[in-house]
C-alpha cells in the first residue's frame, strides 16, 4: 500500500537531510527512542509536529496543513552558532528541493530553542515547517 | 571537635593524579551517564565529575575553563562547586 503524502513528505524532509555535507542515515533520525550521545553529533531529528487543519476545497478534494519538526542537535559551544551552521544550508536544501515542492508548499515558522549543560553544552535548534498539501478525500495517498 | 584529614580519601586506588596550571594534586573522577530530554528526544551526556580538595583548587588557581589532566586525559573545567562545609570541591568536566 502506497503511504500517505504525509509520510512522503517526512520521509524526503529526512532524505533532504541526509544530503548536507557531514550527515547520513547515522545521524538524521526521524522517531527515535534510544538517545542520541555526543559521539553521532550533531544530529538532525525529523518530528512529526501533528495536523493542524483540513479543509474542503473542492468537491472530493481536500487541503491539509502539518508541522514538521527539524530539529538540530549539536553539542559545544556557543551551541547556537554550531547549530546555525547546520540550519542555513538545511533551509536552503529544503525549500530548493524539487521532489518536496512537488509534494507540499513549505512555510518556516518560527524556531524554538533549548540547551542544557553537559560535558559539552548540549543544545537543540528546532524548525516548525508548515506544510500544506491537497490530497482526494478519499485517499490521502493520492495528490489531485 | 575532630581535626579534618582530607587526604585519606584521595590516597586510594581510586585516587587519580591531576595538575592544572603546573599543580598536581588527587582527585576521584566519576563518568556517569545521564540522560537529558530535549524537545522529546533523549540525548546522552556523560557527566565528568572530579572530587578534590578545595584548597588544592585553590592552589591551583582553578577556575572555569581551565585545562586540567586527570591522569592521562585533558579536560576542561566547566564549574567550580563546594561541597558540604566546602572543605570538597567538585568540578564539572569536559573532555
Amino acid at each position: 500500500m502506497p503511504s500517505s503524502i504525509r509520510e512522503q513528505i517526512l520521509a524526503r524532509f529526512a532524505a533532504v537531510a541526509m544530503t548536507l555535507p557531514g550527515f547520513g542515515s547515522g545521524n538524521v533520525f526521524r522517531a527515535r527512542e534510544t538517545a542520541i550521545t555526543r559521539a553521532v553529533s550533531p544530529a538532525i531529528a525529523v518530528l512529526y509536529g501533528g495536523g493542524s487543519t483540513v479543509q474542503r476545497r473542492a468537491v472530493g478534494i481536500d487541503e491539509h496543513r502539518i508541522t514538521v519538526n527539524a530539529a538540530i542537535f549539536v553539542r559545544g559551544d556557543p551551541w547556537d552558532q554550531l547549530a546555525d551552521a547546520i540550519d542555513v544550508p538545511l533551509h536552503a536544501a529544503l525549500m530548493a528541493d524539487a521532489p518536496l515542492a512537488a509534494l507540499a508548499q513549505l512555510f518556516r515558522e518560527p524556531d524554538q530553542v533549548e540547551a542544557q549543560e553537559a560535558d559539552r553544552t548540549s543544545g537543540v535548534l528546532t524548525i516548525p515547517y508548515t506544510a500544506v498539501f491537497l490530497t482526494r478525500a478519499g485517499d490521502i495517498t493520492i495528490a489531485p | 571537635m575532630y581535626a579534618q584529614d582530607l587526604d585519606v580519601f584521595f590516597t586510594g586506588l581510586d585516587a587519580a593524579s591531576c595538575t592544572a596550571n603546573g599543580f598536581g594534586f588527587r582527585g576521584l573522577l566519576d563518568t556517569p551517564d545521564e540522560s537529558l530530554n530535549q524537545f522529546g528526544v533523549n540525548v546522552l551526556s556523560t557527566m565528568y565529575v572530579l572530587t578534590c580538595k578545595s584548597s588544592d583548587v585553590a592552589s591551583a588557581g582553578i577556575a572555569s575553563g581551565a585545562a586540567i589532566t586527570v591522569g592521562a586525559a585533558a579536560y576542561v573545567v566547566r564549574d567550580v562547586m563546594l561541597v558540604d562545609d566546602g572543605a570538597i570541591t567538585h568540578l564539572t568536566l569536559s573532555k
